[in-house]
């Protein structure tokens, strides 16, 4: 069995997670990047980050897939690798660590 | 006040939800027998769960739209303009990251039982990764349904 899907799918779960913490953050911040995030009018920004984010995602999921050679594979820790990513992940979201991070 | 459309869509989303708590107990039963012929179990309750978080991702997208109309009518206007915007502020705008999370989860669990098919109920490692992958999607839908009934009770759409 090749070690190198079920790795590119946890790496996928975790940067989609990422990603869409990282661009609502990137919203916050910048009112550019929050009208560029707004592909529909009547979702606003939310459209843009979970279609970016999810993007990002799959193209660099893809790289990982090509570039990663069949090694031993170690659910433990990625179980928790990805556990870590969602923590970050709902951080990223929350909006008072927004506030925080961006010192408002 | 909302249309009857808005309104069975609204229901139609938390009613997934049930299925979904209700899928996750087929779940845990599975994977806490230990037994092979629970294979089937586990696959159609993981299943049931990843075809309704996505659907309720998806109702909740369309009810999300109404909820963020721009008219001063719209409920997160309402909430702005209230003693209590944090409620939108800080509930709200975690609320619609976390199902999508959720959502996430459940596709990779889903990929994960396909794909390891019945030696996730023999392989310890295995079946404690599904688990605990399983717990945190849960606890976080927990989450998500508590805000969302928290927010529709504050401000119904």
């Amino acid at each position: 069995m090749s070690n190198r899907q079920v790795k590119t799918k946890f790496v996928f779960t975790a940067l989609s997670m990422i990603f869409i913490g990282i661009l609502n953050i990137l919203a916050e911040a910048s009112k550019q990047i929050k009208n560029f995030l707004t592909l529909n009018n009547d979702l606003g920004p939310y459209s843009g980050k979970i279609l970016y984010g999810i993007l990002i995602s799959l193209i660099i999921s893809f790289i990982y897939y090509y570039s990663s050679k069949e090694s031993k594979f170690d659910i433990k820790r990625w179980t928790m690798f990805l556990l870590i990513a969602l923590i970050i992940a709902c951080l990223f979201v929350f909006t008072p660590f927004i506030h925080l991070i961006l010192s408002e | 006040m909302a249309t009857p459309i808005i309104e069975a869509i609204s229901l139609i989303h938390g009613f997934l939800g049930t299925i979904f708590l209700m899928s996750f107990t087929g779940a845990i039963v599975a994977l806490f027998t230990f037994t092979k012929n629970r294979y089937k179990l586990l696959k159609y309750s993981i299943f049931l769960m990843t075809i309704s978080i996505l659907l309720i991702d998806v109702t909740g997208v369309y009810v999300y739209g109404i909820y963020r109309a721009s008219n001063s009518e719209s409920a997160k206007s309402k909430l702005l303009a209230s003693e209590t915007p944090w409620v939108h502020t800080i509930l709200m705008e975690f609320k619609e990251f976390a199902g999508i999370y959720v959502a996430l989860l459940m596709l990779l669990i889903n990929f994960l039982v396909m794909y390891y098919k019945s030696r996730i109920l023999e392989d310890k490692n295995l079946r404690n990764s599904i688990i605990f992958l399983l717990v945190a999607g849960m606890l976080l839908t927990l989450l998500t349904f508590g805000l969302g009934a928290y927010i529709t009770k504050v401000q119904p759409i």
